[in-house]
């Protein structure tokens, strides 16, 4: 079986053939497979949605291929079934909410795509439990719900087309620690239970780099790192380096390393990081066991 | 000279949003305030400029209550607000039109705006970009554009609302270390956020949860306080949190741990 998505030496420019013509994308190579959570992370500018946006054709590359399920979206003239196929959650999702019912919200993509009634139904039902919005009162506006409320309808009406791979750009934002842990673990629960394949994009490395099993780095266009995030944190320096934020905790056990402790640094687990500076502090007493610090 | 709240009470259509809340700042003191979605932080703001008149209780700014509308403007100039979202706060295209607009509608002479707009670009560290059209800015550098139009009307409090939600790791670092700068200065800073490890240099924290004041304290009381924010739906930020799984194991700290550079140096002495 071929990768979900595929991407061969992706270019994309925009304003060709003018003075503000700027590569977004530079030769990207990428393959997803089936069942893959993972997180792509880059600076503001980097390419993050310039990349997203090809996985559904609404870019098609200025050079190279991007093939999803086996088509070719440059080639293709059914990009509705790619799109059917490839979720979508842009920025702020709750700002393209406009139905006057809760229900019409949902069932606007499955109508555009010919659904009946009853199958639109019986989506909603099930959505709306995946989603822990089933209290909601359906014939209602959507505009008298919170914003994290309007957030997960708006997740919900995407999530209703059953699509295959499921995009969210910066999902979390604006939501308060508790909104974000429970939506990001509803999204991880589609992902394990359902075996939904999940991409999310972020700007920063915290919360979503504990649940990705991979995380791609994009920095001026180009993918600058691909892999689970344990060997993405072995390289701290260049993730600060490309003004990334880096979890705390990460930080803290790294400025521990460059002072001379004899410590890991790719730890995301808050526990396993306390038992590792216990253990190092009590090898203290001993100061032969203090790693030689390099000279510069 | 401060910002006095007493007994503050709000509703909205009848729907209470603020019980009784107190506090005071000063000029030169950070207070942050954190709490939930919904807990009425955002609505405390808005009554901190007379946006929003108190239903009951009293803000005093400076000596002169909010409800008094014939000062009004003198209100507004003292205390500035900086919202979440730095899009719907810029009005012209180019930088120092948008930081001048603020003091234009003062009425304050050219010559005058000038200067303003040169102080309050300085500050926030923006001089460089001037000329520069908006919309090319990042995140970051837009936020800090809001803060210098504020600047410009040269407040003695500035209010943030979530001034960093929508910014990148590189836009939240510029704009706290623009408030902390604002701060040494003398600015009274009343900082709203969910994200606690910004409040890590607040002179004080007040917990709002459901309208009312759930909790106050220094920054190292509030932040290593794990069970009372738990519980009212935020998150202790990184740092403190592993303080308290160290103390747990066995090591101990004279004061507990908030930043990063903190943490470094007691482990190592």
């Amino acid at each position: 079986m071929s990768s979900l998505i595929e991407m061969n030496d992706v270019w994309y420019q925009y304003n060709p053939d003018s003075p503000l013509a700027y590569w977004a994308l530079m030769g990207v190579n990428l393959r997803i497979e089936r069942g893959e959570f993972i997180s792509i992370i880059g600076p503001t500018g980097s390419g993050k949605s310039t990349l997203i946006q090809h996985f559904n054709g609404l870019l098609k590359p200025a050079k190279g291929e991007v093939i999803v399920d086996g088509v070719d979206i440059s080639r293709t003239s059914d990009l509705k079934s790619i799109r059917k196929k490839v979720g979508m959650v842009f920025q702020y999702p709750e700002t393209q909410i406009f139905s006057e019912t809760i229900y019409d919200e949902l069932a606007f993509g499955l109508r555009n795509y010919g659904y009946s009634e009853d199958e639109i139904e019986e989506r909603i039902e099930s959505v709306t439990k995946k989603l822990g919005i089933d209290y909601l009162p359906l014939d209602k506006s959507p505009f008298l719900l919170s914003g994290g409320e309007m957030r997960r309808i708006a997740i919900a009406s995407i999530l209703a087309m059953e699509p295959e791979v499921f995009v969210l750009d910066e999902p979390l934002a604006n939501l308060d620690p508790q909104g974000r842990r429970e939506l990001l673990r509803e999204i991880d629960s589609l992902n394990k239970k359902e075996s939904l394949t999940v991409i999310i994009v972020s700007h920063d490395l915290s919360e979503v780099s504990r649940y990705a099993n991979r995380i791609i780095v994009l920095s001026e266009g180009k993918i600058i790192m691909d892999g689970p995030p344990k060997e993405i944190f072995k390289d701290v320096e260049k993730l600060i380096d490309i003004s990334l934020g880096v979890p705390q905790l990460v930080e803290l056990l790294y400025n521990l390393y460059k002072r001379g402790a004899d410590i890991p640094y790719n730890i995301l687990d808050m526990e396993e990081a306390a038992k590792v500076i216990v253990k190092w502090r009590k090898s203290l007493g001993n100061r032969d066991k203090l790693r030689t610090i390099p000279t510069a | 000279m401060s910002i006095e709240v007493k007994n503050l009470s709000f509703d909205y259509e009848g729907i209470s949003v603020l019980r009784d809340v107190n506090f005071q700042i000063d000029r030169g003191e950070f207070i942050g305030i954190a709490g939930p979605n919904g807990s009425g932080k955002s609505t405390l703001a808005r009554c901190l400029n007379g946006i929003f008149s108190p239903v009951k209780g009293e803000v005093v700014v400076d000596g002169i209550s909010v409800k008094d509308t014939s000062k009004q403007w003198i209100i507004r100039q003292t205390v500035g607000l900086v919202f979440q979202n730095p899009d719907n706060q810029l009005v012209a295209s180019i930088v120092e039109e948008d930081v001048a607009f603020g003091p234009e509608n003062l009425g304050i002479p050219p010559a005058i705006i000038r200067e303003r707009v040169q102080y309050a670009l300085e500050r926030v560290g923006l001089i460089n970009e001037r000329k520069r059209p908006v919309s090319s800015l990042s995140g970051g550098q837009k936020q800090r554009v809001a803060i210098a139009g504020i600047l410009a009307m040269r407040p003695e409090y500035i209010v943030l609302d979530e001034p960093t939600s929508m910014l990148d790791p590189v836009g939240r670092k510029e704009v706290l270390s623009t408030v902390l700068q604002l701060k040494e200065e003398g600015v009274g800073i009343i900082y709203i956020t969910h994200h606690l490890e910004e409040l890590v240099y607040a002179d004080k924290i007040i917990l709002l949860y459901k309208g009312e004041v759930f909790k106050e304290g220094s920054a190292r009381e509030i932040l290593t306080d794990e069970e009372t924010l738990t519980r009212i739906g935020l998150e202790i930020p990184e740092i403190p949190a592993l303080s308290l799984r160290l103390k747990g194991l066995g090591i101990d700290f004279n004061e507990t741990p908030l930043t990063i550079e903190e943490m470094v140096n007691v482990l190592f002495n």
